[in-house]
């Protein structure tokens, strides 16, 4: 049955493309250190090569530091992306675990869990992580993924909670308990595998959501400290130039916007391919 | 004759309502008895049906003897399995008997296996489940049960997933399951409504068969007389919630003397030349 859902998915063009997107994104940011024509920090001619418009030199021009554009995006992936991909994992294991317990265990476990979900979905993520930030200083890319994941597997958890509440009262666990299966031997086998596409629409959509974020707190000099690059500190050294160095601006902006989109195309036709089998 | 299961004077309590709403009923005090004062025996290796319009209480009875009662649902008094109380059996041990000494097949064999597992893989997931830890030897041991149920080509059809098997098919696969590790006693609740007349016949054909060759006592849950006429030794005929009826089948189907079990003695269809019995 999951195997339909992956089949109606290889089939879906829009989900097609948006998957080559996200995977050509990843191969950047992995290939970077051998693709890039430069080093990202180099700054070869601050004076004469400043801000130079993109040419066959420098294809996507150079920053205000005389940097290369290209090299700083490409590595630049490679934060920006690696934070949102680690933040995702991690948001969708938390999720996924603390669901689990709250449905499977019920009582006190749920009453935790859900009140704890209530709480931090009320109070907005930004929030949370910049007075983290104001508290703690500037955060490693290791800290970002903590913060960003920490702080997202709310409605994770939520869906897989729901899901498994259902799950639990169908016949066929019952029947599993009558031939003395365990809680987690039920959990295991036969609840996490009905939930799996539904976390991953989730987690998608945490993806989604991960990517601005990150590049929000790097625009505003809270995230990815330089010289390290990521896409949001790339706009940032680009804010004072936005009428003159359209090149700092237009890419990072571009690259954010192609990933999200995609993200969030994925996760829509994933749900449509899995809404089209919910019938049973 | 030393008894296998002992049930004496259980009580099924229950909210008034649904079981979904137990918790707002049990607060306005609306509570409900699912089964009165219910006692009988069963001795190894028998056969006992247990039968009742739809309501009167069969499948809770079955569940409670399985610990299975949904929440809200309290069950009182003593059910003695195998000399041990089940009621006041702790969690684990409770579970360590199901699957492995008692067993239990669902009314639709639709729904009681996951719709996302090759057959073959549940039924082998019996044995892990209880501590086979040779993933080649559960499979074997399926393997063989599936045959032993009389699955049709079982190599093929436990590559198969349940929406791909026929009601009959699922059904044995069931079977198979609960019969795997030769529980002593196997509860099947309403194992055939959901098959035609004649798969209904081939599966009780196998349970009978299983049962004769292991000595499996089988409680038998149907609202159908002529199945349990045709399979059980003993028939307890229950009527909102109590025993009305406790005797030898034929004595039940000859001389009825409860009303309810007259009237399902009457409900079932003759299919013999006229003059028969069914």
């Amino acid at each position: 049955m999951a195997a339909r859902t992956w089949n109606r998915l290889l089939h879906d063009r829009p989900a097609r493309v948006a998957a080559a997107v996200l995977a050509g994104a990843a191969l950047a940011a992995l290939l970077a250190p051998l693709i890039s024509p430069f080093d990202p920090a180099l700054q070869p001619d601050p004076v004469a090569l400043r801000l130079v418009a993109p040419s066959w030199q420098h294809p996507l021009g150079t920053d205000p530091y005389s940097r290369d554009v290209l090299s700083r995006m490409l590595h630049g992936a490679r934060i920006s992306l690696g934070v949102a991909a680690g933040a995702m994992l991690l948001s969708a294991t938390l999720g996924t675990a603390l669901g689990a317990l709250a449905a499977v265990v019920g009582g006190w476990a749920d009453a935790v869990v859900s009140g704890l979900v209530d709480i931090l979905i009320a109070v907005p993520r930004l929030l949370i992580i910049v007075a983290l930030v104001a508290t703690f200083g500037a955060l490693s890319p290791w800290w970002l993924v903590v913060l960003l994941g920490g702080s997202g597997w709310l409605t994770t958890a939520r869906i897989v909670r729901a899901e498994l509440r259902d799950h639990l009262h169908r016949e066929y666990v019952l029947a599993a308990r009558a031939l003395g299966a365990t809680d987690w031997r039920i959990t295991w086998q036969h609840l996490l595998p009905a939930v799996a596409p539904q976390v991953a629409v989730a987690a998608a959509l945490a993806l989604a959501a991960v990517i601005p974020l990150e590049a929000a707190l790097s625009f505003v000099g809270l995230g990815v400290q330089p010289p390290l690059a990521s896409w949001g500190n790339i706009l940032l050294d680009g804010a004072d130039y936005l009428t003159s160095a359209w090149w700092l601006v237009v890419f990072p902006v571009a690259a954010i916007t192609c990933t999200v989109g995609a993200a969030l195309i994925l996760a829509d036709r994933l749900r449509a391919a899995i809404g089209g089998e919910r019938a049973p | 004759m030393t008894s296998l299961l002992s049930v004496d004077a259980l009580r099924i309590d229950a909210p008034n309502d649904v079981p979904g709403d137990a918790a707002s009923d049990v607060r306005n005090g609306t509570r409900r008895t699912i089964l009165h004062d219910i006692s009988f025996d069963m001795a190894a290796g028998e056969t006992v049906g247990i039968v009742g319009e739809s309501g009167s209480g069969k499948t809770s009875l079955a569940l409670a003897l399985m610990g299975l009662l949904p929440h809200g649902l309290r069950a009182t008094g003593r059910v003695t399995f195998e000399g041990r109380d089940l009621l006041t059996l702790d969690d684990r041990t409770r579970r360590d008997l199901r699957g492995r000494r008692m067993a239990m097949v669902f009314q639709e064999p639709f729904t009681a296996l996951n719709p996302r597992q090759r057959v073959g893989a549940q039924v082998a997931e019996m044995a892990t489940a209880h501590g086979q830890r040779d993933g080649r030897r559960a499979r074997l041991d399926a393997m063989a049960m599936l045959e032993r149920v009389g699955l049709a080509e079982p190599e093929d059809r436990a590559q198969r997933y349940p929406h791909q098997l026929s009601g009959g098919e699922r059904q044995r696969v069931l079977l198979a399951m609960a019969l795997l590790l030769a529980p002593v006693l196997l509860i099947a609740d309403e194992p055939t409504s959901a098959l035609d007349v004649t798969v209904q016949a081939q599966v009780l054909e196998v349970l009978r068969d299983c049962q004769r060759e292991r000595g499996m006592a089988l409680l038998l849950v149907s609202h159908d007389l002529g199945v349990v006429a045709g399979t059980c030794h003993r028939t307890i005929v229950l009527h909102e919630g109590r025993i009305v009826e406790n005797a030898a089948t034929r004595e039940i189907f000859t001389a009825p003397r409860h009303p309810q079990a007259a009237a399902l003695v009457a409900a079932v269809p003759r299919t013999g030349p006229p003059g028969t019995r069914a």
